[in-house]
């Protein structure tokens, strides 16, 4: 069977209309097909594509001694069935070897595909020392679900005010949206700090 | 000559087709043709590259969704849906691409949804060798740049 070349314009309709494991895998196609394919373009193409989808995200994490498993589920495959029809989006993702405490993994929001987590920083899992070393104990991550990359993001530049030296952290709240006057994504985090008793 | 209301469309290689306006138009090409000029609307309208064959099929399409458009009660979304599955189904694919471009050119919005859709998932499944074949590529990487691609992402293939 032979269709014959397409032009790009129309090739670039066909393409967008692929699940994303079928796009990763057509990128050794050849050159043309692979520039296309990860384009912004066309990133922005296919999401105004699944944008039509809705989609709801419940994260599972399975956690034993040797491997951590992170796995997403959406219903938009079976709508009106609820988590039990779900179908898994991105299942069985690895985990970064970085993250050290899966259990306080926690799923803070997500834009566009992209989901952030973080280790959620309690007094009780918390080490002083380990925070002001850029401790791994408030590791933020970006997780693209499509592609299932995993990003983790530098330690905060932002340091404990002077005034505040002994300090106790409470839970960090994030939010992660698009700009898109810059084209990028924005992490907002808001820390409060407490003056400790004495 | 068409009558009031009809427009005739004229095939690359010089096949004649009277076909009523509601339908030629769904085309946005022809559409914009017959705005801004008039004369299209009274004589006869080239349609480039498109050969008799493809353009009957075309207006087959064309006819069944302006008449549904008109009237739901006759022609359903259910019946639609059905008939756009069997029109793709009887295609091959000589016709498959030359459909694909027509409609393209001829800005037929809802039916190159329906084509792009259909090689789409034509190809989902397939590896990309196969691919190769099917849209006429030569692989222009290096064995070793193709196993550093495959190496990224595992779990695609």
């Amino acid at each position: 069977m032979n269709i014959g070349v397409l032009p790009e314009d129309l090739l670039r309709e066909i393409l967008v209309r692929l699940p994303v494991k079928s796009l990763l895998r057509f990128c050794c196609v050849s050159k043309s097909w692979c520039d296309l394919i990860n384009s912004p373009y066309f990133a922005d193409m296919r999401l105004g594509h699944s944008k039509n989808h809705r989609v709801f995200l419940v994260m599972q994490c399975l956690n034993d001694e040797k491997k951590a498993l992170l796995s997403f589920h959406s219903d938009y495959l079976s709508p009106g069935r609820g988590i039990a029809g779900a179908a898994a989006v991105a299942p069985n993702l690895k985990l970064p070897s970085s993250t050290h405490s899966f259990s306080s993994l926690r799923l803070f929001g997500s834009c566009n595909g992209i989901v952030c987590l973080a280790e959620r920083v309690t007094w009780s899992n918390y080490d002083l020392d380990k925070f002001w070393s850029n401790s791994d104990s408030d590791k933020i991550y970006l997780c693209n679900l499509a592609t299932r990359q995993f990003l983790t993001l530098p330690p905060s530049p932002f340091g404990c005010p002077d005034e505040f030296v002994e300090v106790q952290i409470s839970t960090t709240s994030l939010g992660l949206g698009f700009d898109p006057s810059t084209q990028d994504y924005k992490l907002v985090k808001f820390i409060e700090y407490f003056f400790a008793e004495t | 000559m068409a009558s009031k209301g009809n427009l005739t469309l004229k095939s690359c290689n010089g096949k004649e087709f009277i076909v009523e306006e509601k339908v030629a138009v769904m085309s946005t090409t022809i559409k914009n043709m017959v705005d801004v000029d008039d004369s299209f609307a009274q004589g006869v309208i080239p349609i480039i590259g498109v050969d008799g064959k493809i353009l009957a099929k075309l207006i087959e399409y064309c006819k069944e969704h302006a008449e549904a458009d008109e009237d739901e009660e006759v022609k359903s979304e259910e019946y639609l849906k059905k008939f756009d599955e069997k029109f793709v189904d009887e295609l091959n694919l000589n016709d498959l691409y030359d459909l694909l471009k027509a409609s393209n050119y001829l800005e037929i919005t809802k039916l190159l949804n329906l084509l792009c859709q259909k090689v789409a998932s034509m190809i989902k499944g397939k590896k990309p060798e196969e691919i190769r074949r099917i849209f006429n590529i030569k692989n222009d990487f290096t064995p070793e740049e193709e196993e550093e691609i495959n190496r990224q992402n595992p779990w695609a293939f």
